[in-house]
């Protein structure tokens, strides 16, 4: 099941797999950002998605059925972030 | 001025080009994939744009597996280098550019590669029954085969969906070099088996040169010929595997590949079967009318159903040079050699007369432009008295 609380951070192994995924998005009618990716989340130079949080049962069925390389999937919390375990 | 060079490299393009391109240095100037800000996300976005666009046109499925290269030999290279290994056997084509040729000679030298000839000669090309056969008798013989999509010296398109379906049937690897014909002549990557394409930017597409792209069905099964920065994985100080950053080291040409995509996009607003109908009704005024010299000798199929815009001729006993230059000096560029590809020329019987003079066109060109130039040539060859 979903994490149902908070937005989540979406990291991809590359800028390809972010626009891929974005595109998916919003042709579902998703809300998402391009963000920074936070540094203390990733060594890479690049950006990350945000998608709103109620919406993480689409987004999860929308990356299932694409071939972009979702990495993790992160939430803020208190002092920083946690990656967000699926079950 | 008349130009009539389009093969080597596209003469003439809509002005929508040069303005994506100004725009991308100028007003995005930023490194695509490499940074978090808003001009590195436009950059990104232009590059994924002209990926997908360039993948739909060609009929890729997943746009990941379509990378950007300088050029088509580049793209050429890799696969070569990548795939062929110590004592393979490799099949080439007769009218394969020296951007195969080279590569598999070196790789003669240097892998111990045997590289062996499709059956073919002047009038076919590559004889598919011949190949068929050949096939048969040595299973499991070759590695890799290599065709050309069209002869860049005579227009002449090959039997790429026969050729693949024979490559398939023997697991050969099968590379297409479409530096002439990308988008005009007929190819489905699936049916015809074809397990890379090359391509470059600034012919058909009528992108800038410095722009190409390979499209590979199994982007692992081709190591990079390249390693170096990708703006993903920077804490790993290993190539990434994944595609197409594993094959985009190193900075891209942001500008050229902005004008790349909307070359591709021009190209399919305006439809490749469109742009290639246009070609052939100049293809074929421009074949009837050097028909019709006394002492010109044609070469290619003169069929404009399987020939590109490209018209190959020569003139016995006389040097193919001077009339290049002779033509230039009435205002109309073509080439006149060998075209970097002595193979064709050999296989032509062209190759001791210095090649031939080429005349390629595209949908700039016009009618007017052929009368002209053929008038020009019929004045050149006039006999002196």
């Amino acid at each position: 099941m979903a994490e149902p609380q908070g937005e989540w951070i979406l990291l991809f192994d590359s800028i390809h797999d972010v626009l891929g995924a974005e595109r998916l998005f919003r042709e579902r009618g998703i809300r998402v950002d391009l963000v920074p990716t936070p540094r203390t989340l990733s060594a890479d130079c690049g950006v990350a998605l945000t998608v709103e949080s109620s919406r993480h049962d689409a987004v999860l069925e929308a990356l299932a059925s694409t071939s972009c390389r979702l990495r993790s999937i992160q939430r803020a919390v208190t002092g920083g972030y946690e990656e967000v375990r699926l079950s | 001025m008349i130009y009539f060079d389009h093969a080597a490299t596209c003469g003439q393009r809509p002005p929508s080009i040069g303005r994506a391109m100004l725009h991308a240095l100028e007003e995005v100037a930023a490194n695509p994939g490499r940074s978090g800000h808003r001009r590195s996300i436009a950059a990104a976005r232009i590059v994924d744009g002209a990926r997908r666009d360039l993948a739909e046109l060609i009929g890729a499925n997943d746009s990941a597996n379509l990378v950007f290269t300088k050029n088509a030999t580049e793209g050429l290279n890799a696969v070569l280098f990548g795939v062929v290994r110590e004592g393979d056997a490799v099949l080439a084509s007769r009218f394969e550019h020296n951007a195969v040729m080279r590569p598999l000679r070196h790789l003669e030298r240097a892998r111990g590669v045997r590289v062996d000839d499709i059956p073919g000669d002047r009038s076919r090309p590559v004889d598919v029954d011949a190949l068929a056969s050949l096939l048969r008798d040595r299973p499991g013989s070759y590695r890799l085969l290599a065709l050309t999509l069209a002869s860049n010296v005579t227009g002449e398109i090959m039997p790429v969906r026969e050729v693949g379906s024979l490559c398939r049937r023997h697991g050969i690897f099968f590379l297409v070099d479409a530096a002439q014909g990308a988008g005009l002549a007929e190819i489905d990557l699936e049916r015809d088996g074809i397990d890379a394409l090359a391509m470059t930017g600034h012919k058909s597409f009528m992108g800038p040169p410095g722009t190409g792209a390979l499209w590979l069905r199994e982007a692992a099964s081709v190591p990079p010929l390249l390693h170096g920065g990708t703006g993903s994985r920077s804490d790993d100080q290993r190539q990434p595997e994944f595609a197409p950053d594993r094959f985009e080291a190193g900075t891209l040409n942001l500008p050229g590949i902005a004008g790349l995509g909307e070359g591709v996009r021009h190209f399919r607003e305006t439809g490749g079967s469109v742009i290639r109908e246009r070609e052939t009704a100049l293809l074929r005024l421009a074949w009837k009318g050097l028909q019709e010299i006394p002492g010109l000798v044609l070469h290619g199929p003169g069929d404009p159903g399987r020939q590109l815009a490209i018209v190959s001729f020569s003139v016995p006993g006389r040097d193919g040079g001077g009339i290049a230059q002779m033509l230039d000096a009435r205002g109309i560029c073509c080439r006149q050699g060998l075209h970097c590809a002595p193979r064709a020329h050999e296989t032509l019987g062209t190759l001791s007369g210095g090649g031939t003079i080429r005349w390629s066109f595209s949908m700039f060109n016009s009618m007017g432009e052929i009368e002209t130039a053929i008038a020009a040539l019929r004045e050149i060859l006039a006999p002196t008295v």
